[in-house]
């Protein structure tokens, strides 16, 4: 349950940002989460909800995009899923691949007036 | 209106850590975060490497749970300074609890801390503390299916420990599924194969605590 420790944190986020741009209201939140952060989007968005009422964000729709662990092989380049082959090529079968995207949760965008 | 922020949502903790790491570097203290699912074995672990190390170490000690002070106390026993951190639910330790319990602890008599995490294998492999190391420790009960089913914290340790070996010939747990599973997630994580409780291969775990 880090779901909550984490929408805390968009909130925070949300609340600064809102403020800098006189947003009375934040109709949306995007958020990309990496598939190495284990984010279970359903919790994230009922979190969310819980600690953003009374807030700027009460009513905000929060979306929560699942990016794929992608891994990139260092000697043919082929990027594949980590989760399934982990740090071994699927294709030219050689180890040493490294994780390019999936270890990041960042929110893409946010909509207010 | 749209505002794009491409904001990393643990940006506060990593800097937070970074400043932890700061502190820990400017001391001269090097930093275990100890992470495994509960009843690993980490309390455990932590007090026969207190035992055995404290002569030729000074070690200190945070310890995480959601309540109670009871590993705290286990821990004090020993004569080794240590705070205990509440987190009320919470299930990992993130690094401004770490960096307030750092006030609390006699950083100049310190060179080893070990920071033991809320037992969970799953949310402690997101927030970073300012630790040098990560260690997993999971256990023979728990089945060898641990790596693959929670790859995230075997990715990201340095090292493993592989606990309650003892119980090996009673358990069903596939030595060869564990290691397969681990060279694919984590090809250069080093384990030790150990029993805390009889004593078993511990000498290669003080050795690694010893050089760290």
């Amino acid at each position: 349950m880090h779901e909550l420790a984490l929408a805390q944190q968009i909130l925070h986020i949300v609340i600064q940002t809102s403020q800098e741009y006189n947003f009375l209201t934040v109709s949306k939140i995007k958020i990309k989460a990496g598939e190495l952060l284990a984010v279970v989007p359903e919790a994230l968005e009922f979190s969310f909800k819980i600690i953003s009422q009374n807030t700027v964000a009460e009513n905000a729709q929060l979306i929560v995009q699942q990016e794929q662990a992608i891994a990139q092989c260092q000697h043919c380049s082929l990027e594949y899923p980590w989760l399934k082959y982990g740090y071994q090529c699927p294709s030219c079968k050689k180890q040493g691949g490294t994780i390019i995207r999936g270890r990041d949760l960042t929110i893409d965008y946010l909509e207010g007036d | 209106m749209q505002v794009k922020l491409l904001t990393n949502i643990l940006k506060a903790n990593k800097d937070l850590a970074d400043t932890n790491r700061t502190i820990f570097h400017k001391a001269g203290i090097k930093v275990i975060n100890l992470i495994s699912s509960p009843g690993a074995g980490k309390t455990t672990l932590l007090e026969n490497t207190i035992e055995n190390l404290s002569s030729c170490l000074s070690l200190g000690v945070i310890e995480g749970d959601l309540q109670t002070t009871k590993d705290g106390e286990r821990i004090a026993q020993l004569g080794v300074p240590v705070v205990q951190i509440n987190t009320q639910g919470g299930c990992h330790l993130d690094a401004n609890m770490v960096n307030q319990a750092l006030t609390e602890l006699p950083l100049e008599d310190i060179q080893l801390l070990f920071i033991e995490n809320v037992g969970n294998l799953v949310c402690p492999a997101s927030f970073a503390l300012g630790e040098d190391a990560k260690v997993v420790i999971t256990s023979v009960p728990e089945g060898s299916d641990k790596p693959a089913k929670y790859p995230i914290i075997f990715e990201k340790a340095q090292i493993c420990l592989l606990n309650k070996i003892d119980l090996l010939p009673y358990t069903n747990f596939n030595r060869r599924e564990f290691y397969e599973d681990l060279q694919k997630i984590n090809p250069s994580l080093t384990v030790f194969e150990v029993s805390v409780l009889t004593g078993e291969g511990m000498g290669a775990w003080y050795s690694w605590v010893k050089k760290i």
